[in-house]
């Protein structure tokens, strides 16, 4: 069987939002456009967050710290009147990037559960410290006014623009990250999670790859905050709660790790459930904590036994 | 002076309650390699079961009591039907199943009590203070002190001194070791496991009169535990009291003195503004400087 | 014995752990292109030696020789670049990749700055995979190049294991009980194996199958409670009288 080329994925993604997109306005649902932007965001940061845990076996129970970055990097520079998305989402990329890379020396030393509360005990630090900086809102956080600028067709505080924009930026991320998991070092970072001490014995010095993983990985949900930031409208402490680290990883958990598009339909998954269950019960997650706590137990390969099946085919080429 | 010396008592009665909580969190990664975050939660239900029970039979020792007792049977049962499952499993997995966790007692909590506050009174004979010359010291507090510093000592004596506290440190050194003693393993890990909720249940109680006993009240202290055992080293019950007292005395003194010590440096309106955002982050600095020297912890395991 | 300069010279290199004394005063040479087995009773400090060369484990004491050059500062990496490559006791191939990944893996390690490239494709890559299909060739394997590592036998996995540790001509391998787990035929062809490399590189390995090691190593040291007690060649090893109190319980051994 002749393996699909590396654009498909992404184009299907492409195609499934635009089918969406066109669906739901001929049903008059155009308000759906919305919850759809939020779960591409969420599944771009999911995505990244499995570079790490699914790639390189390094499980982060902070990552959404980075999401927090990116969408303060956004409200900031909004408030100190500087608008253009041209600026501010690189920014949020960099900004994301060079926090990993400062804290990712120290949670990196040691691996494995030190690894787990170290980025945990990170990403409460960065909460702590935003929700102590009263001039950007403190813990009630901060409005995110105007939303990026682009070019004057482009207005992002109109969902459906948003959308689409959200939609393009999340293909091309996905692209890449597609490429990267094809690429040398992706097939580095997966040895990485098989065996560390087998690839320092061929001559890898595997910190340095992890650190690099650690360090694209928060440029890319460092990303997805800043296009949170614009999906919401604001930004607050919140953005970086270990809740939220908690979730990404549920996500790529119920996806199945390892794949791009697990974690993206983990997040359809989650975020639809949270959805559907939150207008029965206000105590839904009551029922997500006993679907954890069953899918640890009895799937812990997620979706992932599937998914294997999948990637057996395409990977005969 | 007197202000000084109060902020230590609170910094050691903070330390104390810190290391209840850490003690059993080391010990269960220690011997069971697992790793648990709903271990805040057991916390949480410390405190709620002393609130209900206080409210039932009007006694603050006998709801102590019956909290310990309730949750370290909780304890038991989720150790038999979660924990006994993922031990040897991924910590991926761990973490997965210990989060659905957290969500289920917060939730739960929140369906019997709630999402208002509950307040736990302090109990009649010690709502007064005590005069330690210098100042006069709430007596509430140095019974918790009292409490945790007799349980530690138990700890200690219960680890260094018993069959089971052999079996502990036997495991914690080398868990396959344990297996060739003959001993029941399954029987020791439920064991251990109970003690952990009864240690953080007490620790719960104690701290329920202290501040507001709320839905994820466990959250807040399970991560000052995490930077404990952190900068302890995972697995040393020794580390575990050093790392508390580390990080319990630099939490009460940072927000208390941080910004009195910021405003020597900078002008104030730039000091009030930093003094927030580092108060409460204080601690993970010390961590941070604590990982450049010691990575595994300052009673860091041998690797082999 | 030749005067030719060693590839590997160990010079009183002692470990400890905690109180317990692994390895004390160890001194050892290997030449260029000789098979040097270590062999000893259970206890006797072989492992950790082979993670000290592999710069895995750190002694508290003495100095490792590559060529005239200290490594001891080495990290284990740095020292898979210069040419220290070892096997595993228990089998360590990537399980999950194919067994053309694991040898693709073994060749990008050497090709430096490559490996950190995240956007041209692995497979767009020729060179990369003729090289890796080479590695694979060289022990026999290539026919399996796009199996799953996890769907090879036994054997198979040793083999793969080796082809990783011979890309890019080593300058000394390290084999930790190369025959483990095997059976006898299996083991005769990893001798074959090894045996046809011989020359090519200079070996180092541990082995608890001596009528395996006999036939194949140029010299042996037997290591009694972390320290040397003899070197020399199979015969003299055979009558050594210090050799056969510590080691084979007095009854001298029968060649078969």
């Amino acid at each position: 069987m002749k393996a699909l080329p590396d654009w498909a994925f992404t184009a299907a993604v492409a195609f499934c939002g635009f089918a969406f997109f066109a669906i739901a306005h001929a049903t008059g649902n155009a308000i759906w456009t919305d919850v759809a932007s939020r779960i591409l965001v969420y599944g771009l940061a999911a995505v990244s967050l499995d570079i790490l845990v699914g790639y390189a076996g390094m499980v982060s129970f902070g990552h959404a710290m980075f999401l927090l970055c990116g969408g303060y990097a956004v409200g900031i520079l909004a408030r100190e009147g500087l608008v253009s998305g041209f600026i501010q989402w690189p920014v949020a990329m960099i900004v994301s990037g060079l926090l990993a890379a400062l804290i990712g020396p120290l949670v990196l030393r040691t691996g494995g559960v030190y690894f787990i509360l170290l980025t945990l005990a990170f990403s409460q630090m960065l909460f702590f410290l935003f929700t102590g900086f009263s001039r950007y809102g403190g813990d009630e956080g901060l409005q995110v006014y105007p939303r990026s600028e682009f070019i004057r067709a482009v207005d992002l505080s109109n969902p459906d623009t948003l959308f689409i924009v959200v939609l393009l930026v999340v293909c091309v991320a996905l692209y890449a990250m597609q490429r990267l998991a094809k690429s040398p070092f992706g097939l580095v970072l997966k040895g990485c999670r098989q065996n560390e001490k087998r690839m320092q014995a061929l001559g890898y010095q595997t910190f340095r790859y992890k650190l690099l993983a650690f360090v694209i990985a928060a440029a890319v949900c460092g990303l997805a905050g800043a296009m949170l930031a614009n999906v919401t409208g604001f930004v607050s402490p919140e953005y970086g709660s270990w809740q939220r680290s908690g979730e990404l990883l549920v996500m790529v958990i119920l996806g199945g790790m390892g794949t791009l598009r697990g974690p993206l339909i983990g997040a359809i998954f989650l975020l639809m459930l949270e959805h559907v269950l939150s207008e029965q019960t206000e105590h839904w997650p009551l029922l997500l904590g006993v679907l954890l706590v069953l899918v640890a137990i009895y799937l812990p390969n997620g979706l992932r036994t599937v998914s294997v099946l999948f990637r057996r085919q395409s990977n005969v080429s | 002076m007197s202000l000084f010396l109060e902020q230590c008592l609170n910094g050691i009665q903070i330390s104390l309650l810190l290391f209840l909580m850490a003690s059993g969190l080391t010990l269960i990664f220690g011997i069971m390699e697992q790793i648990n975050l709903a271990h805040g939660s057991l916390f949480m239900l410390g405190a709620y079961f002393s609130v209900l029970f206080q409210q039932l039979f009007g006694s603050f020792a006998l709801a102590l009591v019956l909290a310990l007792g309730v949750t370290f049977i909780i304890g038991i049962i989720l150790e038999v039907l979660v924990f006994r499952r993922l031990y040897g499993r991924e910590h991926l997995l761990q973490v997965v199943a210990t989060f659905g966790l957290i969500l289920i007692f917060n939730e739960l909590v929140r369906i019997f009590w709630g999402v208002a506050p509950q307040y736990s009174a302090i109990p009649k004979a010690l709502s007064g203070a005590i005069s330690l010359g210098w100042l006069d010291y709430p007596s509430y507090r140095v019974a918790v002190i009292g409490v945790s510093l007799l349980t530690a000592i138990g700890l200690f004596v219960l680890i260094q001194k018993t069959r089971l506290g052999m079996l502990i440190r036997a495991g914690a050194d080398d868990r396959n070791m344990v297996g060739h003693l003959g001993v029941n393993i399954t029987v020791l890990y439920t064991v251990v496991f109970g003690i952990g909720a009864a240690l953080a249940a007490l620790a719960g109680a104690m701290a329920g009169p202290l501040q507001s006993v709320r839905p994820g009240m466990g959250e807040q202290i399970l991560i000052l535990t995490f930077v404990v055992v952190v900068v302890g080293g995972l697995g040393s019950i020794q580390g575990a009291l050093v790392g508390s007292l580390l990080i319990g005395m630099a939490d009460t003194l940072g927000r208390a003195y941080l910004g009195s010590a910021l405003s020597f440096i900078l002008p104030p309106a730039a000091a009030s503004g930093l003094t927030n955002a580092l108060s409460s982050t204080f601690v993970f600095v010390i961590m941070a400087a604590m990982l450049l020297l010691r990575p595994r912890g300052i009673f860091a395991r041998s690797q082999r | 014995m030749s005067l030719e300069k060693p590839v590997l010279s160990v010079q009183n290199v002692s470990k400890s752990f905690g109180g317990v004394q692994a390895n004390r005063d160890v001194s050892l040479d290997v030449l260029p292109g000789e098979v040097h087995a270590l062999i000893g009773p259970n206890g006797a400090g072989k492992t950790t030696l082979i993670s000290m060369l592999a710069g895995e484990v750190t002694p508290n004491d003495g100095a490792i020789y590559l060529d005239g050059h200290d490594v001891t500062g080495l990290n284990a990496p740095q020292r898979a670049k210069r040419g220290i490559r070892r096997s595993f006791q228990i089998t360590s191939v990537f399980a999950e990749l194919t067994v053309l990944e694991n040898a693709t893996l073994a060749c990008q390690a050497l090709s430096g700055r490559a490996t950190y490239r995240t956007w041209r494709p692995i497979a767009a890559d020729r060179q990369l995979r003729d090289s890796s299909l080479a590695a694979l060739d060289k022990v026999g394997i290539a026919a399996l190049a796009d199996r799953p590592a996890a769907a090879l036998s036994h054997g198979e996995k040793r083999h793969l294991e080796l082809a990783m540790a011979l890309v890019g001509e080593p300058r000394l391998l390290l084999l930790d009980e190369p025959f483990a787990g095997m059976g006898a035929d299996e083991t005769s062809e990893m001798v074959e194996r090894l045996r046809k490399i011989k020359g090519t590189t200079a070996m180092l390995l541990i082995e608890h199958d001596l009528d395996a090691v006999f036939s194949l190593a140029d010299r042996l040291t037997v290591l009694v409670l972390g320290t040397p007690v003899a070197t020399g060649d199979p015969d003299s090893i055979r009558s050594n009288a210090e050799v056969h109190a510590a080691y084979f319980g007095k009854k001298p051994v029968t060649p078969c």
